[in-house]
């Protein structure tokens, strides 16, 4: 009795932002939950023809295919090491220059940075691919700079050896602008008075930022880096695709530009959903992980 | 009552009416036939992701092209497209997962699934159809036996309107090896034509001042595609068919070894470029232009790209194609960049079209020979005139137009791409201009007999397609690797036979085996 009571209250309390949340449900559910029944044609071998019911049965074939593939430890490795990369390089890059930004006093000058700080963000990837191997030339702009410091100049994209700091640092330099603003915003929030009481305790400025900015910024800086980690193995192929070559396969090939390669033989609806499925998997398995892990340490977590 | 009568009465004049005005929709049946434009209301949809209009123009309606063919046929065209940017492939399996299948589909790699889509019901078998309906298509293919066992299904069964290319063999033909012929001169000698003189010439420029990049090309395949025949390969393909009628491919190939062998020593001297592995077609323009080079693979259709830049930095164009290296002169050319007899593109006619008649007329108004005409050069008076002879040109409006001759064609044909018809040579000619015509002139020559190596258009069936795809990506990968690793000098060539175990383990036999079969199976198609 008293549950009905409650939840009844709550709904006449708050029925503008259930309402609200309405459409948002309604997306979630029919774009997001009611497709994943489709997932059982990782286990067909599927026929658009025949449609999902028609489709002959495999069972876990697919997925054996994919993992006995000759070269599956290697895709796996380098989809797991170039986003373990990202992250540790690209997450704390915004969060830092959020920080530096903070403590600009000449609002003028501070917009200035913020604005040209994420204009990269907004250049396509084809156009910064492309740049990057034109100045990645042996005749380019990056070796006219190794020259001018006394090294050589060699084919930089050739050599696998450089792939992951290539494709690093050009995702850190391209997103951290735009990254950075979610952490601006959670600045703002952090109540001056704290600030002021910090400085008061006497502290210096550096060890203001430490135990007063980074605590009020944490549940952010939290929630999104357990997000960050639960996309770990769905890598995105644009940017590989762009920027790889035969000679780097065997730092630059992923599961998702094997997959893409593998499917030019034939339109393999099964054998994608398959890998589409495994990866959803694992980053799931990280995603509850990341967050039983930041659960422990800090008493903050998604769920 | 008398309200009802004259109700009843006024409906049923309506219905008469009615009744009168849809059975004047004369529903065309192809044996009623009286000649092109057809006269009829139906309309047929056609879905497609090529045919393109070009991009000044927002639909079909204001295209010159589309507008005069659907006048000459008489038929109406509803043309259907995948969204701009969406993935064609997907779009094209979603609309058959969703059963609304149009009336005509026209796509590319038709063998590939042929089979499975007649099985399925959604490719209609045309056999009883031909003759009747598609003459000009079906006495085309009588006269020539080798096409029609190329656009055949492996069952023997007729099931689309192929684009054909009128003189495959030179039309196909649009890649190959050029040197500087004013580096020759400065190095005193002929255009090489034996891969022993390449060695001499390339080493030669090496010692040039003004030579920058002595061997480059369009992409880090160019040297395999350029070479390969001097050391009785196809480098340009995956698959090709050797000189014993086999199913072959460069991967494992016999000369492959001396092939990598030569080429490492070429990139060790400083001839290969040494950016050549990341090079890509912009990549390569780029490069082009900014350095001096001393031979180079590329397209015929690329100089276009930088002719005039080049004429502005040399003041001449001094590059000339040469024709594919051989192993000993007076060798023929078997294995050059070429095409198989069918592009693999066509218009098939789904199950779901309901005039089967009106859908294959209007196909097969594409090789009568008004069709072609209009298909290749467009219409008399606004896109090509005649001379004395009767032979059609393209205006010079067109071919000196401010967007380029390309551009300003594909506004009046979609030959600039493939169309469902026959791609004229002349035609063809007259577009590229005498530049490219030389060149593929150069490549085409002593290359006769190529097109028996060509890998053919066979069809696959399932358990193929998917047998292939567990191995074959793996087998590539490797290959693809190993290509460069050997060539750079990654990996030393004393570990070649390791290479050739590996690749064993990875499962090439078992690829040329099944390939075997699928050439086996469409030598027997007749």
């Amino acid at each position: 009795m008293r549950k009905n009571n409650t939840w009844k209250r709550d709904f006449q309390r708050n029925k503008y932002k259930y309402l609200i949340f309405l459409p948002v449900f309604t997306y979630l559910i029919v774009f997001c939950y009611k497709p994943m029944y489709g997932a059982v044609i990782a286990f067909q071998n599927y026929r658009p023809a025949k449609g999902i019911i028609g489709s002959p049965w495999v069972g876990l074939k697919n997925f054996r295919d994919f993992f006995n593939d000759f070269y599956f430890p290697r895709i796996l490795k380098n989809t797991l090491l170039l986003s373990t990369y990202s992250i540790l390089w690209g997450f704390p890059i915004p969060i830092i220059f959020a920080l530096l930004l903070n403590e600009i006093t000449s609002t003028r000058f501070k917009r200035i940075i913020q604005t040209t700080s994420y204009l990269p963000h907004f250049i396509s990837l084809v156009v910064v691919c492309s740049l990057i191997k034109q100045f990645a030339m042996t005749d380019g702009l990056i070796n006219d700079i190794v020259e001018l410091l006394g090294g050589e100049r060699t084919p930089i994209l050739q050599y696998p050896g450089n792939f992951r700091t290539v494709y690093v640092a050009s995702g850190v330099w391209q997103q951290f602008g735009w990254n950075s603003i979610i952490y601006l915003a959670a600045l703002s929030g952090i109540d001056v008075a704290l600030y002021e009481a910090a400085q008061i305790d006497g502290a210096s400025r550096f060890q203001r930022v430490l135990h007063v900015t980074l605590p009020g910024i944490a549940p952010t800086i939290v929630m999104l880096l357990i997000l960050r980690v639960g996309s770990m193995l769905s890598l995105g192929s644009e940017k590989v695709l762009l920027l790889y070559n035969t000679a780097t396969y065997s730092t630059a090939d992923i599961i998702a530009t094997y997959t893409y390669r593998k499917g030019l033989v034939e339109a393999n609806f099964s054998y994608g959903t398959a890998v589409g499925l495994f990866n959803s998997v694992v980053n799931v398995i990280f995603l509850v992980l990341m967050n039983a892990l930041s659960k422990k340490i800090s008493n903050i977590g998604l769920f | 009552m008398k309200r009802f009568v004259s109700l009843a009465i006024v409906l049923a004049m309506l219905l008469m009416v009615i009744s009168v005005a849809v059975a004047d929709d004369a529903s065309y049946k192809g044996d009623a036939f009286a000649g092109y434009p057809i006269q009829t209301n139906e309309t047929l949809r056609l879905w497609t992701n090529g045919l393109g209009y070009h991009s000044d123009y927002i639909s079909e309606d204001e295209s010159p092209y589309h507008q005069w063919l659907e006048e000459a046929t008489g038929v109406d065209i509803i043309w259907e497209r995948p969204a701009a940017g969406a993935n064609a492939t997907q779009a094209y399996n979603l609309m058959i997962a969703t059963g609304d299948l149009p009336d005509i589909i026209y796509k590319g790699s038709l063998p590939s699934e042929c089979e499975t889509m007649i099985d399925d019901g959604i490719f209609l078998v045309l056999d009883d159809y031909m003759e009747d309906y598609a003459p000009s298509l079906y006495a085309f293919l009588q006269s020539d036996p080798d096409t029609t066992r190329a656009v055949l299904s492996d069952s023997g069964h007729y099931y689309c309107f192929p684009f054909i290319r009128e003189n495959v063999d030179w039309l196909g033909r649009n890649n190959g090896p050029t040197i500087s012929m004013k580096m020759l001169e400065e190095v005193g000698m002929e255009k090489p034509v034996t891969i022993d003189d390449w060695d001499k010439a390339l080493h030669a420029f090496v010692e040039l001042d003004d030579c920058d990049i002595v061997l480059t090309g369009t992409n880090a395949t160019r040297p395999r595609s350029a070479f390969g025949n001097a050391f009785g390969f196809q480098g340009n393909a995956r698959y090709y068919v050797d000189e014993e009628g086999k199913a072959a491919t460069w991967m494992n190939a016999a000369g492959y070894k001396d092939f990598l062998t030569l080429m490492h020593q070429w990139y060790v001297d400083g001839i290969i470029d040494p950016d050549f592995a990341t090079l890509d077609l912009m990549g390569f323009v780029a490069k082009f232009v900014a350095n001096r080079c001393g031979a180079a693979v590329y397209g015929s259709a690329t100089p276009a790209r930088f002719y005039l830049q080049i004429l502005e930095r040399d003041g001449e164009w001094e590059y000339e194609a040469t024709q594919y290296a051989v192993a000993n002169e007076g060798d023929p050319v078997l294995f050059p960049q070429g095409e198989a007899l069918w592009t693999e593109t066509g218009a098939v006619i789904t199950t779901a079209c309901e005039n089967i008649g009106l859908a294959m007329r209007f196909l097969d108004y594409g090789y009568t020979k008004e069709g072609i005409e209009l298909w290749n050069y467009g219409k008399e008076g606004e896109s090509f005139y005649r001379d004395d002879a009767g032979n059609p040109h393209v205006m010079d409006s067109i071919i000196n137009a401010e967007e380029g001759t390309t551009l300003a064609l594909s506004r009046y044909t979609s030959m600039t791409g493939n169309g469902i018809s026959i791609m004229s040579i002349a035609w063809n000619q007259e577009k590229q201009g005498k530049l490219a015509n030389d060149m593929v002139d150069m490549w085409s020559k002593n290359a006769a007999d190529a097109r028996l190596h060509f890998w053919p258009p066979v069809c696959a069936s399932i358990e193929e397609n998917s047998e292939l795809s567990t191995i074959e990506s793996a087998v590539t990968t490797y290959a693809d690797e190993m290509y460069l690793n050997f060539i750079i000098g990654t990996e030393s060539l004393d570990n070649y036979d390791q290479y050739l175990a590996n690749l064993e383990n990875l499962g090439i036999s078992r690829v040329l085996e099944i390939k075997q079969v699928q050439l086996d199976r469409y030598n027997a198609r007749n």
